[in-house]
């Protein structure tokens, strides 16, 4: 589903990205952590085509992001760390645009209740989006992601900004997807949550992922050990 | 797609007010030019329906018999008033409009001042002109210097991307949208103003001001759209929005201040003018002493009284059947305006080349394009007061002549100050009538300003297609 070969990324002389090589497959959620700098959006950009790797392939579904752009973009669904809507529309209308972008038209019903699923509360969904809190905003990304009906999830930092009962809705979410057979690969600094919900777990730094493991093989405390570890040897 | 991304931008500018604003501020600055310079031309129509008829009358009712006197006595000739030059008021604040028709002295338009090439650059009064030439592509680039950077910096951009728009159709809509809001305020608004200025009453409306307001909407819809595509690559290829309106404020800053008025002074500097005061110094001496510096006035008088006495078979002028000093009068004439006219000549010369580097800058600039485009379909350009000047001086040494040839050949003799004519032959010498060039010669005259615009609306379209191409989200 997703693929990193020999990934790398250069901004000038420094580089952001060394020869990652990385695989999520269907159905799994793989999360991506380190410190800022680590190269955790970097790697999520490559593949959103966001920026030309320097080296290496990006690959969704097969298709190189570099070569078939608009090809790969159609497998992928993305949620940033903050989602940035047009204020001077509703909740809704922002939904039906997005989704209708995609070519999918469905009812206004529908995007109601993709909305509510996502933990809009109802009297907001009509509301312009300036009105917004970082998290309703967050939540109608969720549900724009949700609606396009994509093999492939990109999330940067998507729980920021969210509430704890709308990051475990969030979290069941994304087991939703993964149950549905879709791979998500997620950049983030929750350890919590990333030992909740991910299959894999991958630790960045400096552009390197310097370690991998399976979720379900360390408990939250290990995990945390795991990283400090690392963040503190050179 | 394009529907989607369209409606969106219009929705936009609908709710943020942005187009109501952009359309209501352009209107009451309109208005405010509107209303100055319809009042300013309905009291100058007013007065000049006044002075001519004074003067006409005037002239019939002439108390003096002797034509070489009326001649003296003079009349007063007008520029119509030229239904848009409300609209464009172009060379008319500095060349003016009317001038004195009178024997012996070459009046401003017979021996055209010699104007700078700059008069035709320097900022003029507040017209619907000039609020369209300058105002309006800065609103253009308030509101269109973040259309793209805006999606860039804000992150809805890459939203956009994902969900399967292209930047090619993202720029492209945006441009659609610009185009389309920006050309149906211009629109509106001269909805609105022409049919204020054509109901104002300050002239007849014919199908030739019907065309020019046609080809004037065509040539503003073309300099704002220009702008609009300038606006919208420079958004997308700046990092942000500042640095996107500084380039922008820059452009216009170069193409609606400077390079008129540098254009302006290199040409001046290069191909200078003389002075009103040499000029006339120059010609005095050359009417004076001849042309040559060997023939002078008296030399030139004598050798012309013997060909008259020879070919009249006379000895004096006394026994001449004519008016010897009214041929006299008229020979100084003709010589002094055989004069004017080689030194009117040299200065046209210089006008012209000057002209020249401003028609050169005009491929360079489109702000002066639709400048000398606007102000020659509203009659009030270059080639109107060319052509007036010609008409004018036409007028005045057909005019002169007439009178002297009236007290030569009409049955005075020569020193008979009893001699006089009648009012009827003041009322048979025809007033003052100037024909405006045809449209087409207009037109023709102002190739390279269309060529400039249309030159600029290619680049402009091709600068987005490249651009659409390569802006990226990095």
């Amino acid at each position: 589903m997703l693929q990193a070969i020999a990934l790398t990324k250069q901004f000038g002389r420094h580089t952001a990205l060394h020869a990652l090589d990385l695989t999520v497959q269907k159905g799994e959620i793989f999360c991506l952590l380190g410190p800022n700098g680590a190269g955790k959006t970097t790697t999520v950009n490559c593949f959103l085509g966001f920026i030309t790797p320097t080296s290496g392939r990006a690959l969704v579904n097969g298709i190189d992001v570099a070569q078939q752009l608009s090809q790969a973009r159609q497998h992928i669904a993305y949620i940033p760390e903050t989602v940035m809507l047009y204020a001077h529309m509703t909740g809704l209308e922002n939904l039906v645009f997005f989704d209708s972008l995609t070519g999918n038209h469905h009812t206004r019903e529908h995007y109601t209740t993709l909305l509510i699923s996502a933990g809009l509360q109802e009297n907001a969904i009509n509301r312009r989006v300036k009105t917004y809190s970082k998290g309703m905003r967050q939540k109608v990304g969720i549900a724009i992601a949700t609606a396009k009906h994509a093999q492939v999830l990109l999330l940067d930092e998507p729980t920021s900004g969210l509430d704890p009962h709308a990051s475990n809705e969030f979290s069941d979410l994304l087991r939703r997807f993964s149950e549905e057979g879709r791979a998500v690969l997620m950049a983030t600094h929750d350890l919590y949550r990333a030992r909740e919900v991910a299959s894999r777990i991958g630790i960045m730094k400096n552009g390197r992922l310097i370690t991998e493991m399976e979720a379900d093989t360390v408990d939250h405390y290990t995990l945390e050990n795991i990283y400090m570890e690392h963040m503190r040897t050179v | 797609m394009y529907l989607l991304l369209t409606t969106k931008e219009w929705l936009g500018g609908l709710r943020t007010y942005a187009l109501p604003a952009v359309l209501l501020s352009l209107l009451l600055l309109l208005g405010i030019a509107f209303a100055g310079t319809h009042s300013r031309s309905a009291q100058v129509k007013k007065n000049r329906l006044a002075a001519n008829a004074h003067f006409r009358q005037q002239w019939e009712q002439l108390k003096t018999g002797d034509p070489h006197s009326a001649a003296h006595f003079g009349t007063y000739i007008f520029k119509p008033v030229m239904l848009l030059s409300n609209f464009d008021s172009g060379l008319e604040p500095v060349t003016g409009t009317s001038m004195r028709i009178e024997a012996h002295v070459q009046h401003s338009m017979a021996a055209p001042a010699l104007r700078p090439v700059d008069i035709y650059t320097r900022f003029g009064g507040l017209t619907i002109a000039s609020i369209l030439q300058l105002f309006f592509p800065l609103f253009i680039i308030f509101g269109c210097y973040d259309s793209y950077t805006q999606e860039k910096t804000s992150g809805t951009l890459g939203l956009l991307l994902i969900q399967g728009a292209s930047q090619n159709i993202i720029l492209k809509s945006k441009a659609r949208y610009y185009l389309t809001a920006v050309n149906i305020i211009l629109l509106i608004s001269l909805l609105i103003y022409m049919p204020a200025l054509l109901f104002s009453g300050t002239s007849s409306t014919d199908n030739t001001t019907l065309i020019s307001i046609l080809c004037l909407t065509v040539a503003y819809s073309i300099y704002c759209s220009i702008f609009v595509l300038l606006a919208i690559v420079v958004s997308a290829i700046a990092k942000n929005g500042r640095q996107s309106l500084l380039i922008l404020t820059g452009c216009w800053l170069v193409w609606n201040i400077l390079i008129p008025r540098l254009g302006a002074g290199i040409a001046a500097e290069l191909h200078p003018l003389p002075s009103q005061y040499q000029q006339q110094e120059k010609i005095e001496k050359a009417i004076k002493m001849g042309i040559n510096g060997h023939s002078p006035k008296e030399e030139r008088q004598q050798q012309l009284i013997d060909a008259t006495l020879k070919q009249y078979h006379v000895e004096r002028t006394d026994q001449l059947p004519i008016n010897l000093n009214a041929i006299l009068l008229q020979a100084s004439e003709d010589y002094a305006q055989m004069v004017y006219d080689i030194y009117n000549a040299k200065t046209d010369s210089i006008i012209s080349i000057q002209n020249r580097y401003n028609n050169y800058l005009a491929l360079a600039d489109p702000y002066l394009a639709i400048r000398h485009l606007s102000m020659a379909l509203c009659g009030t350009g270059y080639i109107q007061q060319q052509q007036l000047d010609n008409a004018a001086r036409q007028y005045r040494n057909d005019f002169i002549r007439r009178l002297n040839n009236e007290l030569a050949y009409g049955g005075s003799k020569t020193d008979d100050s009893h001699w006089k004519v009648n009012a009827a032959f003041y009322q048979s010498i025809p007033p003052f009538h100037y024909q405006t060039p045809a449209l087409s010669q207009v037109l023709k005259s102002q190739w390279v300003m269309i060529a400039s615009l249309l030159l600029w609306l290619i680049i402009s379209i091709c600068l987005l297609q490249i651009i659409a191409q390569y802006a990226g989200i990095e």
